[in-house]
């Protein structure tokens, strides 16, 4: 029986009298890749933040591994932002080597490969590289983690198919066996298939949630046609 | 992991800083050199601007390194490292103190600068690297370091205040400067309560003497800083823990 990685148990979350998060509950095994799915503003960054420990104030319970968001399961999980997060100064050698230097999995010389795979200039400074390419580094670093579970925000939002193709299979061919993935889009086409089950968050509030198999022969539709129709406006 | 968090602190920064003590030596060389002598000013004058101004770009650094590193986009790296938020505060307090002590030091570099026809460099230099300086030197950086720490605090647990706790911007600004102040102001008035005030005097290498604020009873003082740094970093360190909320 495979271990349950992450536990999502009751997640509610407000700002104000806004609701972020409403009831939020799923979990994750170990060696699945499981889908956030829902448009702009239904909750998924709030959720990946709470998984993350850069949102504290939240009700309900996160446990990675068994551990509560915060040292221990920051050890765990490998996480990709949605934004720049690297000082845009240090060069991308610098930023290898401070991955290195603070998470014991990390392997350089994957990075390494994968820097070289994607083509991205290892002399230059972080500014000095295109979005997509700063996009690419911060993919190399997330993935080049031996970690249990890894939290990708959006990895393929505002990056044009042929690049999503390459990010793609550079996620699939780099996380480790008996790991998991928590991924987030809201372009669904192009990654439907990779994913063992998903989760539509809709307004905070989870509106579908399944395996991906199992939703596609109860409902006779692709989970991208799915979405069109739970997020119909 | 708290020293591989302090040097990443100090590689944050550290180009900011250098080049603030580099500009202000610049100008400690540039000035004397110009038509106006600064001189005509009086040697207390010149000490009290540079001891003035050169704190409030002091902090002004310190506020935007914080502020950035913790809970601007570099905030989502920071947060992400196997460190408790306790370690990064801890990290942040001892690179502040650092900084500012390079800045200390700078701003007495400038004051060298800034008198060297009055006074010559060497002869500085010379009575500087006497026991008795050398003591006396000591004594008045402990002084500034034990007083400044719960500044440094305050200012923390206000940034933190104003950028994570309260999401509403205009109120969280609000809060978060009435606490600094209030901080601030708390700290020093127990001090003159509890502490008392006296002066120490500094003997410049002229022999001219600058007299310095400080407290009379130096133990009650530390015990005050103590007391207010204690209670200031368990709240930052509360927020950090407890109230997260990056943007």
């Amino acid at each position: 029986m495979s271990e349950i990685l992450l536990e999502v148990k009751h997640v509610s979350k407000r700002y104000g009298q806004q609701v972020a998060l409403r009831d939020v509950s799923f979990e994750l095994a170990s060696g699945k890749i499981i889908g956030l799915l829902g448009p702009n503003g239904s909750g998924k960054t709030t959720l990946i933040k709470i998984i993350n420990s850069l949102l504290a104030d939240y009700e309900g319970e996160v446990r990675v591994s068994g551990h509560k968001p915060g040292k221990e399961s920051k050890k765990l999980v490998s996480y990709l932002p949605d934004k720049m997060a690297l000082p845009t100064w240090l060069s991308v050698t610098e930023a290898l080597d401070l991955y290195n230097s603070f998470f014991a999995d990390f392997q350089l010389a994957r990075a390494n490969e994968l820097l070289n795979s994607l083509k991205v200039p290892q002399g230059k400074r972080i500014g000095e590289l295109s979005k997509g390419m700063q996009e690419k580094l911060m993919l190399t670093l997330t993935m080049a983690r031996r970690a249990k579970l890894y939290v990708l925000d959006e990895p393929i939002a505002g990056v044009d198919p042929a690049a999503r193709d390459l990010i793609l299979s550079t996620i699939l061919d780099n996380f480790t066996d008996g790991s998991s993935i928590l991924l987030s889009t809201h372009i669904i086409s192009d990654v439907e298939t990779i994913f063992d089950s998903v989760v539509f968050l809709k307004e905070g509030n989870v509106d579908l949630i399944g395996e991906a198999e199992t939703l596609r022969s109860e409902h006779g539709k692709s989970i991208d046609q799915l979405f069109r129709e739970v997020y119909r406006c | 992991m708290l020293a591989k968090l302090i040097k990443l602190d100090l590689r944050f920064a550290y180009k900011q800083f250098l080049a603030m003590a580099a500009l202000l030596l610049l100008l400690g060389i540039a000035i004397p050199v110009m038509e106006v002598s600064v001189l005509k000013f009086g040697v207390p004058i010149i000490v009290s601007i540079t001891f003035s101004v050169v704190p409030i770009l002091c902090v002004w650094l310190i506020v935007q390194h914080f502020n950035r590193n913790l809970f601007g986009n570099e905030g989502y790296l920071m947060f992400s490292l196997p460190v408790s938020a306790t370690q990064l505060l801890v990290s942040k307090v001892i690179t502040t103190l650092i900084w500012f002590n390079l800045m200390l030091g700078t701003a007495a570099g400038l004051i060298v600068l800034l008198l060297r026809e009055e006074v010559p460099v060497l002869m500085v230099l010379r009575k500087l690297f006497t026991w008795g300086a050398i003591r006396q030197t000591l004594n008045v950086l402990l002084t500034i370091n034990i007083n400044v720490l719960p500044i440094i605090m305050a200012i923390f647990l206000g940034i933190s205040l104003a950028t994570v706790a309260v999401r509403n911007k205009k109120i969280g600004h609000f809060w978060g400067q009435a606490a600094t102040a209030a901080g601030i102001a708390l700290y020093i008035w127990s001090s003159i309560l509890f502490a008392g005030w006296t002066y120490l005097d500094i003997a410049l290498a002229d022999q001219t003497l600058v007299s310095v604020t400080v407290a009379a009873s130096q133990w009650i003082n530390i015990a005050i800083s103590v007391i207010f740094c204690t209670l200031f970093f368990s709240l930052t360190a509360y927020i950090m823990r407890q109230r997260l909320n990056l943007a």
